[in-house]
């Protein structure tokens, strides 16, 4: 076959150029790597908010559980008066009955130290902290004596160190102990060495009493230390106990800076004697306030000592149910947290609470069964948190941390359980041994364990995780110390260490949606509305020029709209409360007579006109305005005592002018009344007027209409003042429910200005929605003899339905997750109720005020990560909703 | 004709006259209502900022209030009324209660009005609140100057003399008024030229220095770090001595750099501190006339307010206007410019869209053009779409958590261990906001890229394929022409919203104040590493955690004019880019 010549003489190419074919399949390929992960990128935001919150609640670790032979001891060691761990968790020390201290190492357990502070015998009682290395000792003698007891740590250069040491440690791998001295050295990142031994100074003995001093327990207050001490007197017959308090007042010396501390004579408490025998337990509050004394028996009493000169005993009573006995108990961190256990191995925690909270929240019962408390108690303790139910074994020591509010319970069988108080969690349980744990402490970094358990030494590491953090610390009301009752709090820092935190999202997830029902409330009528008259009615020349006036407001900064809010709307708002109420009865108002002028007007006049209705109406708003600026100092005299913002704050007892509720009442009452008068004028009144006005000419219908609207306006007020009047006279006051006390930056400014941010988007959407509605359909509609507004509302929004709705979500899903505004116009407290004039904290908020303060990697991160994840979730399902909806109508118009 | 015939007839015609309830027209009422209200609030917004960004530094009449309780002179900013308690009324003169009482009685209220005093260090307030009724007399001394100060705010005062302090010793004054704010207008030009000289000197010179000096200590840090992984080795331990010689001797040179720079400062310094200009007060409230000395070059400007005509109000608002845009904030972010904060805003804005673009169009190509439709292509369209309603905040948590303290502690770790702990790219900086906003703009550029693509038609494509073309000749060629213009619009309101957003970028980098702006004239010459300032923030910043909070306001309202022009010219770009492309490609269709 000879080859075709070609048409136009030349050789045609029947091959795609290379260039071409290497650029095709170029750009394919960096389209595709390029577009799927920009979409990875993009979608990773979320995937990294899991992965970032995901440790809040993987449970916590407990491992590497030994027992180091304490080859130190001669036989099984017996109930030390306290045990100790060192920071970095190599050293231990245990204060032995006979007023030894043993320091050993934890990991072999060979004695590094033993030091005799006092001679056998001469030791009868011991109180330490929780923070901080003081100690006070009670004595066989009758006196008690501070001490200074913890181990002390120091960075010293390798060649200063002795030469058999300096070799053993260059052998050693960074962080490997060597023993040296009376404790251990270390070899620090740095190639120094770090000496931790331990430090015990004993301070000056003071006489209290003639006998033995069988317990005693000190705290720190603000205004210095106070001990207290029961010890025995001998009497004639043997002896009687006496309960004694020191009170100390720290001095500095000015020329050595030296602190020292300077007791007063010893005072003398009343000793109630609920029990025979000595109490086991003598434990004191954080602020020095109250002396609680415990008999194993099960009897507690509280003794406030807040004014030494008035000592009385608030409460007493069986802490334990009858037929068990008190084997542990303990405050936590802050001392205001007490948790004790029974033989039967319950464990529980309590705090003191003010009376009157009690009974405010309506007395929880909650109280130990058995406990009777005196009239001049301001407090009462609760029983607030079960931490371990009622089991078999005996609990046996319990062991708070030094950090947070977690604690180690002891049983008698052996086993230890590891809880976070504040949430009631169990975060891990182990049983190290067979006997019963006799002794256990915390590591001060909460990183392991030391039990004496079953005669033996027992170590253990463990990780807490985010024991603060758990389902129920996060959404459900926890009973926080102080508190009257579970609630639901967000106060995530304080300004002492032993704060406890409070990490509820659920006042924050309700002030996002406080925020957007307002705004939604607001904006979401206003916006639709202006979108159906858009559509409907305007002018398309004037509708050019409108709508993108409109959209332009959506690109608008919301830090400028919060600005506004803030510093400008505010304060101005709050200077004209009671006409910015009235703004919204009046404008309306303005605008329903307007059209009932407006209809009036002849019929050829009207529809000459009708282009420039638009106008008409602007000129009508101002006349609302000016009506809301007359009639709310009016309103003000007549309905709120003359002052809105002081009725708002009246409390029952407060000046009597602003006692009726009434007007309150009348302006909540008033939208509903027009409502229902509203539906039964449409029901009722308008099918007989239509048909008798059938033979009326138009200006005799519109003067008819006219006079029905002010009959009707007068019979809403009156039904709403009717309606007032009886809520008022029954005693029921809107005060502290929808409306409540003034404050500046409130939710009114918020739903206000973020309705500047809502409407936009909203109006947008909802007016495409109500334009793409085919032409034929209102064509026909017409033709067939409906007037516009009939063609709008029967055949144009039915049809556009989805489109609004989407609209509706699109806006709500701004709205939950606007910031600025909210940041700078809600006064950024987390309270929770529905007051309009109350400001709020939201989700968006407490991210963009805390987030930067918050440590990298602890739980209040990850909690504010967890807060943008909520945020995140919220928004997600609500755009899904509406895109959803969006899809469903464009299928749906295309059919049309 | 019988009445019975035409009767039916009247009746059915009757019957179909539509009843006037039908119209609606309370309903529609209320619809338009809505409309005007939502017009009005986007009308009254933006004239409440224009207005009050523009009179900002419109220069206002000095008044002198003479009340019961003392002298007042100062700038009124603004009038009030409220409710005097019994005890203020308790303490007023006679004649003052009556006019209160008077006052009450009339208008429930009494007027206050709010006088700029200035003058904060003898008085320590900038405002003093003057109640109407205790004003005996109001005036506009003629001589009376508003002086602008570096510190301190505003200093209102009558000059009395020019005090210049000759070489030898001998101070030459220049008595009155007249011939003191003569020598004054003669002299504040060439001092302020000087101290803008030793401005420069400290910024630019002694930065230099202290960076050389810088850099030499990070080699010295790197090589011991190096020489503590091996300890032995001979090589690095030449180079860390090596490193350490440098360090003295680039320690030895900046010393002396600094002491020559120092030499020329105080030789700027001491030229300046021999002019002076006496001012008295008119005294505020119970405090008595005194006589102040201002030094010339802490004063910024200084007017005799009550003699400016038309012409010298106008230089002075402009002379204010260019000192606000192109100077550097003092007192706190409330007195000075913004430059900063615009050029930061301009920079992050910029960045933000080398980021967001590229990625957009290629995400959005692959979903148009090469991806297999299908249930998998459309969840991940809808998840995009979703996206895009994502708050910002939530941007910024992650740009806070990914960039900040996952990717940019691990470019610190690799390529910074020397400055550790002081983290360079491990904490906020303008790259690391620019990402993020990219990536809050990405879905909104995606959907709207995306919508453009789809908006050609596929005629268009087939025939282009038709005729031969390759897939990407046609998306060259074809596709991306015609979706340009929906594309350009997308990019620019994605921009747009970026560049006023601000929630984001307190966790990523903006902060208060950033002197160092991202670029500069020194090597690197782009710190992308840098915090930056930014006009929202400023505005978030200055007016909600101001101390002055009365005298800052202005400054955030003129801010806000700004930020506003900026998005607003953005938007008006896209929407006149919009009708501009339309028309090129309009007549393509076919």
């Amino acid at each position: 076959m000879t080859e075709r010549a070609s048409f136009t003489g030349r050789a045609r190419r029947r091959q795609t150029r290379r260039g071409v074919v290497v650029a095709d399949r170029a750009a394919r390929a960096l389209i595709t790597v390029g577009g799927i992960g920009t979409i990875l990128a993009v979608l990773g935001v979320a995937f990294f908010l899991v992965w970032v919150v995901a440790p809040l609640f993987l449970p916590a670790k407990v491992r590497d559980v030994e027992a180091p032979t304490a080859a130190w001891a001669d036989g099984p060691l017996g109930e030390p008066l306290h045990l100790g761990v060192d920071e970095y968790r190599i050293l231990g020390w245990t204060l032995t009955a006979a007023g030894t201290i043993e320091v050993f190492r934890l990991d072999d357990g060979s004695r590094r130290a033993e030091i005799e502070l006092f001679a056998d015998g001469a030791l009868t009682a011991a109180s330490f902290l929780l923070q901080g290395d003081q100690a006070v000792f009670g004595l066989a003698d009758g006196s008690v004596q501070t001490a200074t007891i913890g181990f002390a740590s120091s960075i010293v250069e390798l060649a200063d160190l002795p030469p058999d040491v300096r070799r053993r440690l260059e052998a050693a791998s960074a962080g490997a102990a060597v023993d040296h001295g009376a404790g251990v050295a270390q070899r620090t990142p740095t190639g120094q060495a770090r000496v931790t031994e331990l430090a015990a100074e004993l301070g000056e003995a003071t006489p209290v009493a003639g006998g033995p001093v069988r317990r005693v327990r000190h705290v720190v207050t603000t205004n210095g230390p106070l001990i207290v001490a029961l010890a025995e007197e001998p009497a004639a017959d043997g002896h009687e106990l006496r309960l004694l308090a020191l009170v100390g007042e720290e001095r500095s010396n000015f020329l050595t800076g030296r602190r020292s501390v300077v007791f007063d004579a010893p005072a003398e408490l009343p000793f109630p004697r609920l029990a025979p025998g000595v109490p086991r337990f003598l434990e004191l509050t954080g602020n020095g306030s109250d002396v609680l004394l415990g008999w194993e028996s099960g009897e507690l009493a509280r003794l406030r000592v807040a004014r030494l000169d008035d000592v009385f005993v608030a409460e007493q009573g069986r802490l334990v149910a009858g037929g068990t006995r008190l084997t542990a108990m303990a405050f936590l961190l802050g001392n205001r947290t007490l948790v004790w256990g029974d033989s039967r191995g319950a464990v529980h925690a309590g705090f003191l609470i003010r009376r009157e909270d009690y009974a405010a929240a309506g007395e929880p019962g909650q109280r130990p069964a058995g406990m009777t408390q005196d009239p001049r108690a301001t407090d009462l303790l609760v029983d607030a948190k079960t931490l371990a139910p009622a089991g078999e074994a005996a609990v046996t020591a319990l062991a708070p941390s030094a950090r947070s509010r977690l604690l180690f319970a002891g049983f008698a069988d052996g086993r230890i359980r590891l809880s976070n108080v504040t949430n009631e969690a169990l975060l891990a349980e182990v049983r190290p041994a067979e006997g019963p744990v006799a002794s256990l402490v915390t590591a001060p970094k909460e990183d392991g364990l030391l039990a004496l358990a079953g005669g033996r030494l027992v170590s253990a590491a463990f990780d807490p995780g985010y024991p603060e953090a758990s389902f129920k610390a996060l959404f459900l009301p926890v009973w926080y110390e102080g508190y009257g009752e579970p609630l639901h709090v967000w106060q995530s820092s304080g300004g002492t260490d032993d704060f406890e935190p409070k990490l509820g999202l659920y006042p924050l997830i309700f002030g996002t949606l406080k925020a957007t029902v307002y705004s939604m409330l607001f904006g979401a009528p206003l916006a639709l509305l202006a979108a159906v008259f858009t559509s409907e009615f305007l002018h398309p020349r004037t509708r050019a020029l409108v709508k993108p006036a409109i959209e332009l407001m959506a690109s608008l900064p919301s830090v400028v709209l919060g600005f506004l809010a803030a510093l400008v709307i505010a304060p101005f708002v709050e200077d004209l409360v009671p006409a910015v109420l009235m703004l919204f009865f009046t404008v309306p108002l303005a605008f329903l007579v307007g059209a009932h002028l407006w209809q009036l007007l002849p019929a050829e006049r009207a529809i000459r006109l009708q282009r420039r209705r638009f106008a008409f109406i602007g000129v009508v708003a101002p006349l609302g305005v000016g009506l809301a600026v007359v009639l709310g100092p009016l309103v003000e005299r007549r309905l709120f005592g003359g002052d809105v913002r002081a009725w708002l704050a009246w409390e029952p007892g407060g000046e009597e002018r602003f006692a009726s509720a009434a007007g309150g009442w009348l302006l909540l009452l008033l939208p509903l009344a027009a409502l229902a008068v509203a539906w039964a004028n449409g029901r009722f009144v308008s099918p007989r007027l239509r048909e008798r006005g059938a033979d009326w000419d138009r200006r005799r219908f519109a003067a008819t209409d006219a006079v029905r609207f002010v009959l009707c306006l007068a019979a809403g007020v009156a039904l709403a003042a009717a309606l007032a009047g009886l809520l008022d006279a029954l005693g029921f006051d809107p005060r502290g429910g929808l409306v409540d006390t003034y404050v500046q930056r409130n939710a009114l400014i918020v739903g206000f200005v973020m309705g500047f941010a809502v409407i936009p988007i909203i109006y947008t959407i909802s007016e495409d929605a109500l334009s793409t509605v085919p032409e034929h359909l209102r064509s026909a509609s017409l033709g067939a003899g409906a007037t516009q507004w009939q063609t709008a509302v029967r055949i144009v929004i039915p049809t556009a339905m989805s489109g609004l709705f989407s609209a509706l979500m699109v806006g709500l899903g701004r709205a939950v997750g606007e910031t600025m505004i909210v940041l700078m116009a809600a006064g950024n407290t987390p309270v929770m109720d529905w007051n309009v004039f109350e400001g709020f904290r939201t989700l968006s908020a407490n991210i963009a005020v805390e987030m930067p303060e918050a440590v990298k990697g602890s739980t209040h991160y990850r909690t504010l990560f967890l807060a943008a994840l909520v945020l995140f979730v919220m928004t997600f399902l609500v755009n899904t909703v509406a895109e959803a909806v969006r899809l469903r109508f464009r299928k749906r118009a295309y059919q049309l | 004709m019988s009445e019975e015939a035409r009767k039916p007839w009247g009746r059915r015609r009757r019957q179909a006259r539509t009843s006037l309830l039908a119209a609606g027209e309370p309903q529609v009422w209320l619809t338009g209502g809505a409309l005007v209200v939502c017009a009005a609030m986007v009308a009254g917004l933006l004239a409440l900022v224009l207005w009050k960004g523009l009179a900002t530094f419109w220069p206002r009449p000095v008044a002198l209030i003479e009340t019961d309780g003392g002298v007042y002179m100062g700038e009124v900013t603004r009038h009030d009324d409220y409710l005097p308690g019994a005890e203020v009324l308790a303490e007023l003169t006679p004649e003052s209660r009556a006019a209160a009482e008077r006052q009450l009685a009339a208008a429930g209220r009494a007027g206050r009005r709010l006088v700029r005093t200035g003058n904060f260090r003898l008085t320590q307030s900038h405002f003093s609140w003057v109640d109407d009724f205790a004003v005996r007399g109001e005036s506009r001394p003629e001589w009376a100057v508003v002086a602008e100060r570096l510190e301190w705010g505003r200093f209102y005062g009558f000059p009395e003399a020019f005090v210049e302090l000759g070489a030898d010793g001998v101070e030459r004054r220049e008595e009155g008024p007249e011939a003191a704010w003569r020598a004054f207008r003669r002299e504040h030009g060439a001092v302020r030229e000087r101290r803008q000289r030793r401005r420069d000197l400290e910024k630019h010179e002694v930065g230099a220095v202290n960076r050389r000096q810088e850099e030499a200590r990070l080699a010295l840090r790197e090589a011991e770090q190096a020489l503590e992984d091996a300890p032995d080795d001979a090589g690095r331990q030449r180079a860390a001595e090596d490193a350490r010689l440098r360090f003295e001797e680039v320690r030895r040179q900046a010393n002396a750099e600094f002491a020559r720079i120092r030499a020329e400062i105080d030789a700027f310094n001491a030229e300046n501190a021999r002019y002076r200009l006496e001012v008295r007060t008119a005294g505020e409230g119970a405090v008595p006339p005194q006589t102040a000395t201002l030094g010339l070059d802490e004063i910024v400007r200084a007017y005799p307010a009550n003699q400016l005509a038309a012409g010298g109000k106008l230089s002075v608002y402009l002379a204010r206007w260019w000192e606000f845009l192109t100077d550097e904030p003092r007192e706190a972010n409330s007195e000075g410019g913004v430059f900063p904060a615009i050029f930061g805003t301009v920079v992050m804005t910029l960045l933000m869209s080398i980021a967001v673009v590229p990625f957009g169009v290629m995400a959005a190509l692959y979903l148009r053009e090469y991806a297999r439709g299908g249930a998998v292509v459309s969840t991940v369209r809808i998840a995009v779409n979703n996206l895009a309603g994502v708050p910002s905040i939530v941007f910024g948590v992650f740009g806070l958590g990914f960039f900040c303290y996952a990717v940019g502690a691990s470019i610190d770790e690799l390529l910074f261990s020397a400055r550790l702990p002081a983290p360079t790219y491990g904490t906020g900086g303008i790259l690391w906001a620019s990402l993020t906003l990219a990536l809050l703009t990405l879905p909104v550029v995606i959907v709207a890229t995306e919508e453009a693509i789809a908006a050609v038609p596929s005629s268009m494509r087939e025939g282009s394929y038709a005729c031969g073309a390759s897939k990407w000749q046609t998306i060259r060629r074809i596709v991306l022409p015609r979706a340009l213009p929906g594309m350009i619009t997308g990019m620019i309101l994605a921009i747009a919203r970026g560049a006023g957003e601000v929630a984001p970028l307190m966790l990523v980098g903006a902060v208060k104040l950033a002197p160092e702006l991202p670029i500069d004239g020194d090597f690197p010459y782009v710190h992308p590493e840098r915090s930056f300032m930014h006009l929202g923030f400023h505005v978030y910043d200055v007016g909600f955690q101001s101390q002055n909070s009365e005298a800052a306001k202005p400054m955030v309202f003129t801010t806000t004019l700004l930020l506003i022009a900026i998005v607003a010219v953005l938007n008006l770009a896209a929407v006149g880019l919009r009708g501009k492309l339309r028309r090129r490609f309009a007549g393509g269709q076919f």
